[in-house]
């Protein structure tokens, strides 16, 4: 078994390999890493020199997508779709009024309000290849990049193994097969109470995607009222009760990731949203 | 119309990322769903020795198959071949010895018997006989949380036929962490012995028996019951099951010997009666703990009926995992049982009595021992093979009948295409 660790997406990555041929395994293991590299770099917005900083700098003309973006953007647009608005790539300029840092500093309602106008994917014109995005409006696909990456490994890697490979980067997680002995692959959920030091559960998987969403990390505490970063981007304000930890295991892992994130969208009703759903999850 | 919306949800996200991964060899959407569809199989050989008494050999095949997305079939054969002889309820060490008569033959043809004073009939009538049985079923995810299964199954003896029909809903409620369960089912047995069932009470030596035909046996059964999961470690559960049995349920091959209470000497052995109606109640806990890797199950079950017959069985379980994929469990089983109302190890003579007596040791005061040991080696993740070895000692708690030792031995391998982890939707342990 080896294992390659590398920082991307603003995240500690992980990626197992149980396969006997070091050569091979460091050939994947450099492919992993230079796919996860290449999708930080082509869809972060922290950067001047990719399509996200073309696009959120357009100042309302159409800018044509590649083949991947545009791609990725119909998913953005479908998810927009199905979840009635919940999941919205227009929503990150929220952050500049939300800043989770622990404290009890909660934003003027007005600037909330005033940011409303400038957040909808309705307001966006998207005719694919064409994005027109109104001034003043942004998007971030930094929902979906993470999982999409590993998903785009495990592609990449699936050419070579079929089996024995486990892709983790900062939390999404996508197994391709079980290791080489047949055992399947043991994943712990992070504690939200003890986060980074200790597990609640431990989960056996051998294929197909995991991810969670969390509301842990990251929140305001106002007269007893926690606010989670996790927001609604058809209120500008975080969801109601929301759960700590939620994670969903499916085909892939962008549609783990996704059903996580709508199940964290439901506040207390995500137990539902995922026995409706059909799908394995847990919930902490 | 809600569920509809959500449920379409996830179907819609998968379209959704087909355009995104459309590409790898990964998501290629037709050959995700072929894989989808799981299936399992399991072969069972297995051969039960009572000592100096019945054998069993049986063979088991069973066959499951995912046919949806949430739906599945499966399958069940089983082959039985049972030869030996068994107590037929006449008296063990009669206290005159006289000249005793075997019979054997296969079961359902007809035995001649001389009974009469210094006569005695062996206690164990030898036969042979083959069961051939099917069992079918369909269970399907009615939502997400409710899941029901409808069974079929057919069993056929040369002296008996049963058809049965079947149904049970299991439903998760509260965060999964309960499930309710209920079911019903239907049997119809035929007993049709060679030339026919005796006729209750008549001494099995008349040279112009009468003979009755087919007898006939109804059975509802139906069960409700709930299991919980008390922690991420321990599961408990709960059932009660309700039997009405009606008709035929004399065992046609079972006597029950006539003692002079001056000689105290066998003087004649009649057919046994059995009421024509049965009402069984069984209570069944059962709570399962994982340690660490290491697995304990206890279970207590009360059985009553009106028959009288009361029975309590305690089964303790302990599965030990030794090294990668191999484990080990021991189990020990203690039953005991209070004999029916109108059980008799023997008659007194006239008058004959007015309602029911039966001499069949299986009605009786019981206390049944177990020991068992089960190896289990997985083999992949698609194959396991476990060896099971049980040891029982049955004994009369009244000392009228002789101890019985039992052996059990049996092989299973179970072949799955894959071990699906979206087959724990709650918490492992």
């Amino acid at each position: 078994m080896k294992i390659g660790r590398f920082q991307a997406m603003a995240s500690p990555c992980e990626v197992f390999i149980d396969h006997k041929d070091r050569h091979l395994t460091n050939k994947l293991l450099q492919l992993a890493e230079a796919e996860a590299l290449r999708i930080e770099q082509k869809f972060s917005r922290y950067r001047k020199d990719n399509i996200i900083f073309q696009i959120n700098n357009a100042n309302g003309q159409p800018i044509q997508l590649d083949e991947e973006t545009a791609n990725l953007v119909d998913f953005a647009d479908a998810c927009y779709q199905m979840s009635d608005g919940r999941f919205d790539i227009t929503s990150g300029l929220l952050r500049k009024v939300w800043h989770f840092d622990g404290s009890d500093n909660l934003p003027d309602p007005e600037a909330i309000k005033a940011l409303l106008p400038r957040i909808g994917w309705s307001k966006v014109k998207w005719q694919r290849p064409n994005l027109t995005l109104p001034a003043g409006m942004e998007i971030d696909l930094g929902g979906i990049g993470k999982e999409y990456a590993v998903d785009k490994t495990a592609e990449i890697l699936s050419q070579y193994l079929s089996t024995g490979v486990m892709i983790n980067y900062g939390g999404d997680l996508f197994a391709l097969g079980p290791q080489i002995n047949g055992a399947p692959w043991n994943v712990g959920i992070d504690d939200p109470n003890a986060t980074g030091e200790q597990v609640v559960v431990q989960i056996s998987f051998s294929k197909g995607g995991l991810a969670t969403s969390g509301d842990a990390r990251r929140y305001l505490l106002k007269e007893g009222v926690r606010y989670g970063h996790i927001l609604d981007p058809r209120t500008g304000w975080p969801v109601l009760n929301p759960h700590r930890s939620v994670t969903v295991a499916a085909r892939t892992c962008i549609e783990a990731g996704m059903l996580a994130t709508l199940a964290m969208m439901q506040g207390s009703d995500a137990k539902l949203f995922l026995e409706e759903q059909g799908v394995p999850f847990w919930i902490i | 119309m809600q569920l509809d919306k959500k449920r379409s949800i996830r179907q819609a996200l998968a379209l959704a990322t087909c355009g995104v991964l459309a590409h790898g060899p990964l998501l290629l959407p037709v050959s995700l769903q072929a894989a989808d569809l799981s299936w399992k199989a399991d072969m069972t050989t297995l051969r039960y020795a009572e000592n100096g008494r019945v054998s069993v050999s049986e063979h088991i095949a069973s066959f499951r198959r995912e046919v949806g997305e949430d739906e599945w079939v499966s399958l069940k054969f089983s082959w039985d071949a049972i030869t030996g002889a068994s107590a037929n309820g006449a008296i063990f060490n009669p206290p005159q010895s006289g000249s005793s008569q075997t019979v054997t033959s296969p079961s359902g043809i007809s035995r001649t018997y001389q009974t009469g004073q210094g006569q005695t009939v062996d206690p164990l009538t030898t036969f042979k006989d083959t069961r051939v049985a099917a069992q079918v079923s369909n269970g399907q995810f009615l939502t997400p949380t409710l899941k029901g299964e409808v069974v079929g199954n057919l069993s056929f003896e040369n002296d008996y036929d049963s058809y049965g029909i079947g149904g049970n809903l299991s439903w998760d409620i509260l965060q999964r962490m309960t499930t309710l369960t209920g079911g019903l089912s239907l049997d119809l047995d035929k007993v049709k012995p060679f030339d026919g069932n005796p006729k209750e009470f008549e001494s099995i030596g008349t040279t112009t028996p009468i003979r009755l035909g087919q007898g006939e046996k109804r059975t509802i059964q139906s069960i409700i019951g709930f299991s919980q999961v008390i922690n991420r470690k321990t599961l408990t559960q709960l059932n009660y099951s309700l039997t009405l049995n009606d008709g035929y349920l004399t065992d046609p091959y079972k006597f029950i010997t006539v003692v002079d209470p001056a000689l105290g000497a066998p003087t004649d052995y009649l057919y046994e009666k059995r009421p024509t109606s049965r009402v069984r109640n069984a209570i069944f806990w059962n709570t399962a703990h994982h340690f660490t890797e290491d697995v304990v199950h206890f279970s207590y079950r009360y059985y009553w009926d009106d028959w009288g017959v009361r029975s309590h069985t305690s089964d303790l379980r302990y599965r030990l995992m030794l090294w990668r994929g191999h484990s080990l469990q021991t189990s020990f089983r203690y039953y005991t049982q209070m004999a029916a109302d109108f059980y008799q190890y023997s008659l007194p003579g006239q008058p004959l009595p007015s309602s029911f007596a039966s001499a069949d040791y299986r009605l009786g005061h019981l206390i049944t021992q177990s020991t068992g040991i089960k190896y289990s080696i997985h083999m992949g993740q698609q194959v396991e093979f476990s060896l099971r070895a049980d040891i029982t000692e049955q004994s009369d708690a009244d000392n009228l009948f002789p101890s019985l030792g039992i052996t059990l031995f049996q092989a299973t391998i179970s072949i799955s295409d894959r071990v699906d982890y979206a087959q724990s939707g709650r918490a492992p342990p």
